[in-house]
């Protein structure tokens, strides 16, 4: 027996809780990812709209003089940079809605303005407010996301509660076995220590099982954005947050885990007799 | 190797202070085998813990092997509770979820002796104690008198020089009584490691060498 193996055991003695606290843990941390992430994506749009240079890197919308121009200069964008990279929606027959698939190739709106010249047909364009595409764009998300965020506050809340039930349960239940090791020649301290790696790493392992499964579903916040013209790829940025919970969660856990263990006198067990 | 001298300890505070030890004193050499005897409350099991740095005195002095007890830091007192000290309780003590193995085991693992040194000692230990076939068995599948013997094997782990036995047979059967208390005098002659066992019973008081009554 080792250190390690008894870590192991203790684990795996208390994995109804500690699967109850994985979980607890693995649903704060997703959430709390899918949402910084998602405010993360709209505020980096909204940064690069508001920058003089990327005026009208998303959308542009032209109008022709007739359906004919408008379908020949359809068929120009699209030989020119493909369908894939640009979504095409006529408005109206003679309005041409146009919006990049993915934002950061901004490059790929000059060629839609060579192609349409290209085709030598008459037409007007009218301009867009990039913020306010991007506003629009991700309104949807960005609506998603405080509902996401209110789940989050109360999954959150319930969270922090349960950690401190589950710790205040474990810790209860261990005390016997605390006991026995203090007699066996550990001391007080590495018990304390040995308990809140046991904490730490049930919790870590929730962080950060939920922040890759928040990395993987945060993607998916572009179907509430319209026409994809926000990216919502998983950022670095969105990870702050999760390190600032999970610093607040190894604040709350060793503070659980100090007070309880200072209040339990290691002989009570043996004097009362209390047997296996 | 232990000296108290001039022990006092009392519980509470004021009007409900209570004196359990009062100018008490004794010495133990290797080899030794005392009982101690006397009513419910009179401080027992109280001297039992003070002698296994599990509990503080108000004042005397505490000397094992020389060296004063009151002054060892708290790193020191659990490597003396470990190294130096083997426990037997009436209530076994044992962890139910580890393997009798594993149990005694513990002691060894905290004193940092090498994996390989503490499988040979177990297995010797564990033939000793006639429980060679339930090494991997947990503890909480065996009986009272099967536990107590795992927990005599755990106390001997380290080559403590004391063993401190509290109410040993309490929770025991006559004939397992009688096993444990005939492997402590075995211990005791055969590896010259000093027994204090606290018992209510004249009987088994009677096997020591040395009967003290508080």
């Amino acid at each position: 027996m080792t250190k390690a193996k008894l870590l192991r055991h203790y684990i795996k003695a208390n994995r109804g809780l500690y699967r109850a606290l994985f979980v607890q843990t693995l649903v704060v941390f997703a959430l709390l990812f899918v949402v910084a992430n998602t405010n993360l994506s709209v505020e980096l749009q909204l940064r690069r709209a508001q920058s003089a240079a990327d005026a009208d890197v998303y959308g542009i919308m032209y109008e022709f003089g007739d359906e004919s121009s408008c379908a020949l200069a359809y068929e120009s964008i699209a030989a020119e940079i493909g369908e894939e990279s640009a979504e095409m929606i006529l408005k109206s027959p003679i309005f041409l809605n146009v919006s990049l698939k993915i934002p950061e190739q901004a490059e790929l709106m000059e060629k839609i303005r060579v192609a349409v010249d290209s085709s030598g047909v008459d037409y007007h364009v009218y301009a867009k407010n990039p913020v306010k595409q991007v506003e629009q764009s991700g309104a949807g998300a960005l609506n998603f996301a405080g509902i996401l965020k209110l789940l989050l506050l109360i999954v959150m809340t319930s969270a922090a509660l349960g950690l401190v039930g589950v710790l205040l349960i474990s810790l209860y239940r261990r005390e016997y076995d605390l006991s026995v090791r203090y007699i066996c020649g550990a001391s007080k301290s590495g018990l304390t220590a040995a308990t809140l790696l046991e904490y730490f790493l049930v919790t870590f392992a929730g962080a950060a099982a939920g922040t890759a499964l928040g990395a993987l579903l945060s993607p998916l916040m572009g179907s509430f954005a319209v026409a994809g013209a926000v990216s919502f790829s998983p950022k670095i940025g969105a990870l702050k947050y999760g390190l600032l919970v999970y610093l607040f969660i190894i604040i709350v856990t060793a503070a659980v885990t100090l007070i309880r263990l200072r209040a339990v006198d290691m002989l009570d067990r043996v004097r009362y007799g209390d047997n296996i | 190797m232990i000296s108290l001298k001039n022990i006092y300890k009392s519980y509470g505070k004021g009007e409900t202070m209570r004196k359990v030890l009062t100018d008490f004193s004794l010495d133990i050499v290797p080899g030794d085998f005392i009982s101690i005897r006397g009513r419910s409350g009179c401080g027992k099991s109280t001297l039992l813990y003070i002698l296994g740095c599990l509990e503080t005195f108000d004042s005397g002095e505490y000397l094992y092997k020389g060296e004063d007890v009151s002054k060892m830091s708290e790193k020191q007192l659990a490597r003396m509770r470990g190294r130096e000290i083997g426990f037997v309780f009436q209530s076994f003590f044992l962890i139910p979820s580890l393997t009798c193995y594993e149990n005694i085991e513990i002691p060894m693992m905290y004193a940092g002796i090498p994996p390989k040194q503490r499988g040979e000692k177990i297995g010797s230990l564990l033939s000793e104690i006639g429980m060679s076939d339930y090494a991997n068995q947990k503890a909480a599948t065996l009986s009272g008198g099967q536990q107590q013997r795992v927990a005599v094997a755990r106390a001997l782990s380290c080559d403590p020089g004391i063993i401190l036995a509290d109410e040993p047979t309490g929770n025991l059967d006559e004939a397992s009584g009688e096993e444990v208390i005939s492997l402590f005098e075995r211990i005791n002659r055969d590896f010259g490691t000093a027994v204090l066992l606290v018992t209510h019973d004249p009987a088994i008081a009677a096997r020591a060498k040395t009967q003290r009554t508080l």
